[in-house]
């Protein structure tokens, strides 16, 4: 520690001094007309590390500061510490209060919860049932467009009573148990919202939360956070926590080796071995799956032995270790069989997903399933993949190759990233292969395969880019939804998945684990897939 | 009285045969008549980027609408949803009316001042453009500037010493700079100007003067680099030109001081060709920025053109459309109006008298 002062000291000196010198010069002087008019653009808190600040590195910020206008893991990072969650998930991701101090499943399509009392919102007014019930209700309306809007299929109605929020469903949802615990479940005050709900989270109208920090400064460079003296929980360590938008990943690299950031949640996986000389790289779960559908409606998809002719032509280990870099666990199914672990025994998951077909790699097999399908001597198709994910461009020239060897031309189509997904949401006219990357929201095991295998997904706005349909499937995972029962509910879940591998939907690639970078010596401990929207700092040690 | 672009020393050259801008300047004053001033001139060019901003705008529009998908998904963050919230996204932002309809309200919002809203960040898009305005401005500002110094004492030098050693290193840095991409010269600066040198801040803007100058200093020399060894290459052609010219050797043989001769007749009828290239430096550095600008971690334009792009944000789109186009043109007429500075032989009606 003293050592690493040491040295950012000398930096500091050495920068000032010479800086100091280059900005006499004459390019300086143009640079200070820059700095001039800047500084309306640039108001956040310097922060380079020093003291009770903690700078973290951010390879997308925040589009904005509101949830529904930005449901995403990288926001959630940051929002988690602004907002408070009504609930919070335990280190077997089970449930525990937060925000909320109980709750009750009074039926299958009725909960109620109890706000803890005493709970402020960073402007000093308390936490109350009305702006819980709002926060559900927020997401409800569509004319908010929340993102997560799907999440809330199920709920009817979020009511206030006293010190009680009562939610009430159109049918059992086995997922909307876990969302106060979610990146849905972060508070919002009603008040605040309300009067500013078009342009709230943005630079102009900051969010209010219940969280441990605030915020202090928000550019389109940085988000500054500072503690909310209102908290309802320990004092937070940071005095002040500035998370960097840095966009380019080499620039990410070496701002973390520099010491100008002392961490980053966006390390990926292709730099892996890079951070790992400098800093102390931790991989965690993310039950993220990468895979490929295949229009099961159209042709030449529609033919099972082209979907396993894709399968076995797929060299699936050399895209993990290509693209992956060490960081992907196989995948059988769109599960991650960790998810089960709070409803049934790993072993009986365990031989539950040796059932599971799936296709190893094999181009003798390959050529057999092509040679027998309705197109024997291959065709031609296309991949849309996003232009911003060099990892999805990897992948998609691996497949290029190998799915050349039995006669598949694929073409490459870059897209940018919204466009491409818009496709799928679209539905239409024909989805061929598409590629995937999901991870659920909660630790619902029912919830990744609905959104791959329902027909209800299998629909336009929905998932399902496979329209893959099966009535027996469809049955298991709507029991499996409604089911009170958490183990009869992962079997049903995980027959759907064992039904579905038989007609060849999708080609799993693989599980992506979750990367953070910290300076050497620092730590992180009891990550999971759902850190994220959890209060992640008393998980970082800095020893 | 002289026409609206004379050649005040005589008819050496041919109207026919001015090239560029002085061409196009001699032109326009034909035809608007010999009472055209400079005043009308900028005038008439600032009134042709009306047309020009409408056919770019509509260009752009058009091209927009024809990526699949649309700015839906990007509002639902790559969510699946359900279609009442779809219908409800598609009519805050009136996607479901004609292109034309669309347009037709965008082009009105305009004119009353008012870009829209960004539909990725909810914000107003004119307070994002000002916000990044400023420190893409300078940045190219600054590049260009720099460039077009160093550029022209290079190629002065290079041509002065033709042959030489200085002539090869010169004309080495030149090729090295104009061939490397912004953004490798960008990595590679940092890595030694950041990293193994720790003199300079690795990224961002910080805060303060003297913190966000120091912090736009390697954004800055990455900016400058590329057009620096363009500039070169043709300083030192233009002054080869020159210096190979009867005025010059007339100019030796009275025994005119070297020095004279080159900084007061050889650099000054050399900088024509080199204005004519700043117009394309102009458009190359607004390139530059926005590699520039995602390497540094800056929040310019680049980034936010990057940002509309991806996410079919249409309206920042448009803005940032309508913003460039200003800004090329406006910079273009500052060029040519420089040529009369630099040229006298160039004028425009009444100015020459």
């Amino acid at each position: 520690m003293t050592q690493q002062r040491t040295e950012r000291a000398r930096r500091a000196f050495s920068r000032r001094r010479i800086g100091g010198l280059l900005a006499t010069t004459c390019l300086a002087g143009g640079i200070a007309l820059a700095a001039g008019g800047t500084a309306a653009a640039s108001n956040a808190t310097a922060a380079s590390g020093a003291g009770s600040t903690l700078t973290l590195g951010l390879q997308t910020g925040p589009r904005t500061l509101f949830v529904p206008t930005d449901y995403s893991t990288e926001a959630s990072w940051v929002m988690v510490l602004i907002q408070g969650q009504m609930l919070t998930y335990g280190s077997h991701s089970q449930l525990e209060p937060a925000i909320l101090s109980s709750w009750k499943e009074v039926s299958p399509t009725k909960y109620v919860y109890t706000v803890r009392p005493g709970v402020k919102f960073s402007d000093g007014n308390p936490v109350t049932a009305a702006d819980i019930a709002y926060t559900y209700n927020l997401q409800l309306n569509p004319k908010v467009g929340a993102q997560e809007a799907s999440l809330f299929t199920s709920v009817k109605s979020a009511t206030a009573q006293g010190n009680h929020v009562i939610v009430t469903l159109k049918h059992p949802d086995s997922l909307v148990k876990f969302l106060p615990a979610s990146i849905a479940g972060f508070v919002y005050e009603k008040a605040s919202v309300e009067k500013n709900l078009a342009n709230y989270g943005t630079p102009n109208v900051l969010p209010v939360g219940a969280g441990p920090y605030m915020v202090s400064q928000y550019t389109p460079a940085q988000v500054t956070l500072v503690r909310n003296p209102y908290y309802y929980g320990a004092k937070p360590k940071w005095s002040t926590i500035v998370f960097k938008t840095i966009p380019n990943p080499e620039t990410l690299l070496l701002a973390l080796r520099s010491g100008e950031i002392q961490g980053t949640f966006s390390v990926e996986a292709g730099q892996a071995k890079q951070f790992k000389t400098f800093s102390n790289l931790i991989s965690f779960p993310l039950d993220a799956w990468i895979g490929l559908t295949m229009d099961m409606s159209q042709k030449p998809f529609s033919d099972i032995n082209v979907r396993k002719a894709l399968y076995y032509a797929t060299d699936v280990k050399g895209i993990q270790a290509a693209v992956g870099g060490g960081y992907w666990s196989p995948a059988a199914s769109v599960n991650d069989p960790s998810i089960y672990a709070a409803s049934l025994p790993k072993s009986t998951v365990t031989s539950l997903y040796r059932k599971i077909q799936t296709f190893p790699f094999s181009i003798a097999k390959a050529k057999a399933a092509i040679a027998a399908s309705s197109v024997p001597h291959g065709f031609s198709t296309t991949l849309n993949v996003p232009e911003d994910d060099p990892a999805d461009s990897l992948t998609a020239q691996i497949l290029k190759n190998d799915w050349a060897k039995i006669g598949v031309k694929l073409n490459i189509r870059l897209m940018p990233g919204g466009p491409r997904f818009q496709v799928i949401l679209n539905h239409k006219p024909n989805l061929g292969v598409q590629i995937i990357g999901n991870a659920p929201d909660a630790p619902d095991p029912h919830e990744m395969p609905w959104e791959y295998f329902s027909s209800q997904q299998a629909a336009v706005n929905g998932n399902n880019s496979s329209n893959y349909r099966n009535p027996t499937v469809d049955r298991l995972l709507n029991t499996a939804e409604r089911s009170s029962n958490a183990k009869l509910a992962a079997l049903d879940t995980i027959k759907a998945e064992i039904l579905a591998s038989q007609s060849v939907p999708v080609i799993n690639l693989g599980f992506e684990d979750g990367l953070i970078a910290v300076k050497k010596g620092w730590s992180f401990t009891n990550l999971t897939a759902f850190s994220p929207t959890t209060n992640w700092l008393s998980d970082l040690h800095t020893n | 009285m002289p026409d609206t672009l004379e050649q005040t020393e005589g008819a050496r050259q041919e109207p026919g045969a001015l090239t560029g801008a002085r061409g196009i300047a001699w032109r326009l004053g034909r035809r608007a008549g010999s009472e055209q001033t400079l005043a009308s001139y900028a005038l008439r060019r600032v009134l042709l980027l009306i047309p020009l901003v409408f056919v770019v705008t509509v260009v752009v529009f058009l091209l927009s609408s024809i990526v699949p998908g649309g700015p839906v998904a990007a509002l639902l963050g790559g969510h699946a949803t359900n279609t009442a919230t779809v219908n409800a996204i598609r009519a805050r932002y009136h996607l479901n009316d004609s292109l034309f309809s669309q347009y037709i309200a965008w082009v009105g919002q305009v004119l009353h001042g008012n870009l829209g809203t960004s539909i990725y960040t909810s914000q107003p898009v004119s307070q994002e453009i000002l916000n990044r305005l400023p420190v893409t401005l300078i940045l190219n500002a600054v590049a260009i500037v720099v460039s077009i110094i160093v550029g022209v004492s290079l190629g002065m030098v290079a041509a002065r010493f033709r042959g030489g050693r200085v002539d090869r290193i010169a004309v080495g840095i030149s090729i090295v700079t104009s061939s490397a991409p912004s953004y490798v010269l960008a990595i590679a600066l940092v890595y030694l100007l950041a990293i193994k040198y720790p003199i300079l801040p690795v990224e961002g803007l910080g805060t303060g003067l003297s913190s966000e100058a120091e912090h736009l200093i390697l954004p800055a020399i990455v900016m400058a680099l590329a057009p620096l060894g363009f500039v070169t290459k043709i300083a030192r052609a233009a002054m080869l030109e020159q210096l190979s010219t009867d005025y010059v050797a007339f100019a030796r043989a009275r025994g005119i001081p070297r020095r004279r001769i080159y900084l007061r007749y050889v650099l000054r009828n050399a900088l024509v060709p080199i204005l004519t290239a700043s117009g394309l430096l102009i458009v190359t550095a607004l390139t530059a920025t926005v590699f520039v600008e995602d390497v540094f971690g800056i929040p310019g334009l680049g980034g936010l053109l990057v940002d509309a792009v991806e996410n079919t944000d249409i309206p920042v789109i448009q803005g940032l459309v309508l913003v460039t186009a200003i800004w090329v043109v406006i910079a273009n007429i500052l060029i040519d109006l420089l040529y009369v500075v630099i040229d006298p032989r160039v004028s425009f009606g009444r100015l020459s008298t």
